[in-house]
């Protein structure tokens, strides 16, 4: 290389030194001379460019090939595989969760809930919600018929129809021309039909549960797991998960590639690399601690990271937090009972109500007059229901909150409940945070279960429901403890600086962990440039 | 001129690191924009007369 990089240099001093003027001569013979000897510079230029130039694609490919080399594979198929296997860990601690009934075991109550939200869904996600819910109810061993849906007038029209065309090619088409025609003599008619799968899981409630059993059995043949260790496989998948992810190689590479973060400043020969691990370590130079201390370092920023995470999380579902112990503290056990007795009663008129309707309507001269007055009657008990039945899933909660929540209760207890069931959870998401989509809210509630279940959690499986708790102080003590530099303020008006300086402490030691040579990715990033 | 370039061949650049290609691709480059100002023009003194 050095033959090469010398041959440069003399061709340089060659060129600054070729001879382009002379001094004897006549006017024309100096100038005649001057320009022969630029068109003779400019000829060995031109020829320098070309070869140069070739070797500077070669040496590009050369550059290019070896990058490919040294590219590393991704461990993505295990990765995969693993997040396969959380997936169905996940239903198995869904259908052992000690708090929730087998509605929402089975995701009955999440299927049904949205089904007349208009604003977020349309006619034919209503329609695919019935289907599913036909073919959850079959896998229950209860086949559904248009005589089930026999809970309204309205709902055993539509039902018909659904049932006689679900194999028709134009399924679509026929479903949005009988809820037109339905539409305007019942405008609550998704709600209705709401109504009634509610009905039809109380009435089938025992297939359901023994569909429920059967389930949590094949689930822990399937994963391999029992009532003993879910929780813990569950926990180690999700820890070999983080793990893989973060030690990937190729994954650590595409982010220097894609610009997340800048290779330079990665480098142990980085500024900004050695202030970020001073800020942390108490009068000492990074460098000058050996590696067991280097790698303790490591750890704490790691457990400080975790508690982190957790605290803001905790921060993030305090409303949550704070409606349990809200109704905890207004106790309204009772209500739930008499809800349930007030629906039934209510339930029974309806059915009367609707018998003494299809009385009259079979009659052949039916007095149209007195099938308005029951017309009238039933959409008004239809209604008081819609309303009993939202009611009652409150005062369910309450009555869950008395039955499992008291004075040793932790925050951890608290939360897995209220995310136990959907319909609370989901009001709780509204009210408290102005959210309205349901994809928003589901993207919520899928936060809240990943946070209860966070392997990582230390605080809230500790801490007591009803003490007040200064967490913030708690991680100062906990760091002053581990030698760690952190001030309060840190926590409370830089904790986005904060978490990115700790973030980048933790990638560099999960680099180190993988393997991958920071010289060898800023080869790569310099290469990709070319 | 009379300077002979050293050829780069595969076998020259397996015995360099990945630093020492990457520093010799940057002088390459530096050269031929060297080389690209090095151009003389000719018209401008055929316009001085």
């Amino acid at each position: 290389m050095n033959d090469y990089l010398e041959c440069i240099e003399q061709l340089k001093t060659q060129i600054e030194n070729y001879p382009l003027e002379i001094t004897s001569g006549t006017k024309k013979m100096i100038r005649d001379y001057n320009q022969k000897s630029k068109t003779k510079r400019n000829e060995i230029i031109n020829n320098l460019q070309t070869s140069f130039l070739s070797d500077k694609e070669f040496l590009g490919n050369y550059l290019k090939e070896r990058c490919n080399q040294m590219f590393p594979a991704s461990s993505s198929e295990n990765i995969k595989m693993n997040e396969n296997k959380l997936e169905l860990l996940k239903k198995v601690i869904q259908y052992n969760n000690p708090y929730n009934d087998i509605y929402d075991k089975n995701n009955y109550i999440k299927t049904t809930y949205n089904i007349d939200d208009i604003e977020n869904s349309d006619l034919k996600e209503a329609n695919n919600t019935l289907l599913y819910v036909i073919n959850k109810f079959s896998k229950a061993d209860v086949k559904l018929t248009k005589e089930d849906f026999n809970y309204t007038i309205y709902t055993y029209k539509y039902m018909s129809i659904l049932f006689d065309n679900i194999n028709n090619d134009n399924f679509d088409e026929i479903m949005a021309k009988i809820f037109d025609n339905l539409y305007w003599n019942c405008p609550k008619l998704l709600t209705q039909l709401k109504l009634a799968i509610t009905n039809l899981m109380f009435k089938y409630e025992r297939n359901i549960s023994n569909y429920c059993d059967n389930r949590k059995k094949n689930l822990f043949e399937q994963s391999n797991t029992n009532i003993d260790n879910y929780l813990s496989k569950y926990e180690e998948c999700r820890n070999e998960i983080d793990n893989l992810i973060n030690t990937d190689k190729y994954l650590i590479v595409t982010m220097f590639l894609n610009n997340k973060f800048n290779i330079n400043d990665y480098l142990i020969s980085s500024p900004l690399r050695d202030s970020k691990f001073s800020k942390f370590i108490k009068g000492m130079d990074f460098h000058s601690l050996s590696d067991f201390e280097k790698n303790k370092f490591y750890l704490n920023m790691i457990s400080l990271k975790n508690i982190i995470d957790e605290v803001e999380n905790y921060h993030l579902f305090e409303k949550v937090i704070k409606d349990i112990i809200n109704r905890y503290k207004n106790k309204s056990k009772s209500s739930f009972s008499i809800n349930q007795k007030n629906i039934k009663s209510e339930e029974k008129n309806k059915s009367k109500i609707l018998k003494k309707y299809l009385k009259i309507k079979n009659k052949k001269n039916y007095d149209k007059n007195k099938l308005n007055v029951i017309t009238n009657e039933l959409n008004s008990i239809i209604d008081k229901l819609e309303i009993m039945y939202r009611e009652l899933e409150d005062s369910r909660m309450d009555y869950k909150i008395s039955e499992y929540i008291n004075e040793g209760s932790t925050i951890y207890d608290a939360l897995l409940l209220a995310s136990s069931f959907y319909s609370y959870i989901k009001s709780v998401i509204i009210k408290e945070y102005s959210v309205t989509s349901t994809s928003q809210i589901d993207e919520m509630i899928k936060k809240l279960e990943e946070f209860i279940y966070n392997p990582k959690n230390i605080i809230i499986k500790k801490i007591s429901l009803f003490n007040e708790t200064d967490l913030e102080y708690m991680i100062i003590n906990k760091c002053q403890l581990l030698n760690i530099n952190l001030k309060k303020e840190d926590l409370t008006d830089n904790i986005d600086n904060l978490k990115k300086d700790i973030d980048m402490i933790v990638r560099i030691y999960n680099i180190e962990k993988s393997g991958m040579i920071l010289e060898d990715i800023k080869y790569i990033c310099e290469v990709n440039k070319l | 001129m009379e300077i002979r370039k050293p050829k780069l061949s595969t076998e020259t650049l397996d015995n360099l690191s990945s630093n020492e290609l990457l520093e010799l691709y940057k002088e390459i480059n530096e050269f031929l924009l060297y080389l690209e100002n090095s151009i003389l023009s000719l018209d401008e003194d055929n316009n001085d007369e």
